[in-house]
């Protein structure tokens, strides 16, 4: 084979390799990585960038430090980067961070990326830089810019049928920023219509995605029989993300049905593999949540406790959410030092 | 007026995340829901 047939075939499976990634077809990406790898040191310096970058993308969403890993390699060519690369480099930080859960530092990386994404000509790329931004908003329970630039990502998807993956992501996230507006309603219109596309296109882990997230808008409702439906259904398709997550709101939503023994089994089954995955909140969660409903003695001293543990590590989602309950309590009780010191953290 | 209302929101918004970052610079949250793994497209090999 001469040099320019090689050349373009290695152009043909990067872009194979990139929609593989895109499509989170992990097999064919595994196989043409793999493939790849043999010819790294047959590429010149763009290409090579273009390779590093590009498994930097592939391994996060597997293993982050190997992503760092070839994220520096990357960075070793830097006198050779281009202002396209320069934004990927940024964007790709930005999700490392994301994936490490450093939500502030992804939006720092992002914000990089966005004063070169006038570079990028592409209304797809350009979508996507707008998703994965308005997802670390969202984490960062920081609403109204996450609902903007998700309305952003939408507006760049809807046009493109062979994009429905991608504008369901979006419309997934648009419906939890709904919810976290209360408004459940549109809430729950986004969230279906992202589950029917995610059918349509055969993200089956999505599917579960949604499902979850429809069982956790029904807890917010007011309505665990319902949730329990979408929670189960969530279940089995045994998601590679959220299962924690999942059996966390199946326990809450059997308590609350009045089926202890449904619910121990889930609670026991989640608090042990919190603890076989080293998962600290996971566990203070699953804790917290067996004291309110089964040992009510320990309550209040275990939940003084998670709240501390949740305050020590900055998780300000978890301690808003369970001081607002247990200031409610106290509030019930008249213990009204209690519950203002708890009202209090509710609204750091 | 309604582009300048619109401005004024925007801003505003902005600006209060802007103060939200600064108070809880290390901060991070624990949500029930979930978002997914990460895509993107990265078609820098044409350029």
């Amino acid at each position: 084979m001469g040099w320019n047939s090689q050349q373009l075939d290695i152009v043909s499976l990067m872009d194979s390799w990139s929609v593989s990634i895109r499509l989170e077809n992990q097999e064919a990406a595994a196989s043409i990585h793999e493939e790849l790898k043999v010819h790294i040191n047959e590429f010149r310096n763009e290409k090579a960038i273009s390779f590093y970058l590009l498994e930097s993308r592939y391994y996060t969403n597997n293993d982050v430090s190997q992503s760092k890993l070839s994220l520096a390699k990357a960075k070793a060519l830097l006198e050779h980067f281009n202002d396209i690369h320069r934004y990927y480099l940024h964007f790709t930080e930005g999700m490392t961070h994301y994936y490490e859960d450093q939500y502030y530092d992804a939006i720092a990386s992002y914000e990089k990326a966005e004063k070169l994404l006038h570079h990028i000509k592409d209304p797809i790329e350009k979508g996507e830089f707008h998703l994965r931004i308005a997802m670390a908003y969202y984490n960062l329970d920081v609403t109204t810019l996450s609902a903007l630039h998700a309305e952003k990502a939408i507006k760049y998807f809807k046009p493109h049928k062979t994009f429905e993956f991608l504008l369901a992501r979006a419309e997934m996230l648009q419906g939890l920023n709904y919810a976290d507006l209360l408004n459940y309603e549109s809430a729950e219109e986004y969230l279906h219509r992202a589950k029917s596309s995610f059918k349509n296109t055969g993200n089956l882990n999505f599917v579960s995605y949604t499902n979850l997230n429809l069982g956790d808008l029904y807890v917010k409702k007011d309505l665990p029989g319902t949730a329990i439906r979408y929670l189960e259904e969530a279940l089995q398709s045994n998601p590679k993300r959220g299962r924690l997550k999942i059996l966390y709101l199946l326990a809450d939503c059997y308590w609350k049905t009045n089926q202890p023994s449904k619910a121990l089994d889930f609670y026991s089954e989640g608090f042990q593999a919190s603890i076989k995955n080293d998962d600290i909140t996971k566990k203070w969660e699953f804790a917290m949540l067996h004291k309110k409903y089964e040992d009510r003695n320990n309550f209040e001293s275990v939940w003084q406790e998670g709240i501390e543990y949740f305050q020590r590590v900055n998780d300000v989602y978890n301690v808003r959410l369970f001081s607002r309950e247990l200031a409610q309590y106290y509030t019930k009780r008249k213990y009204y030092e209690l519950a203002t010191k708890y009202y209090l953290l509710a609204l750091i | 007026m309604k582009k300048v209302i619109f401005s004024v929101v925007l801003i505003g918004t902005i600006l209060i995340s802007g103060l939200v970052g600064y108070a809880d610079q290390e901060s991070h949250a624990g949500k029930q829901t979930e978002l997914g793994s990460a895509v993107f497209s990265l078609n820098v090999l044409n350029k």
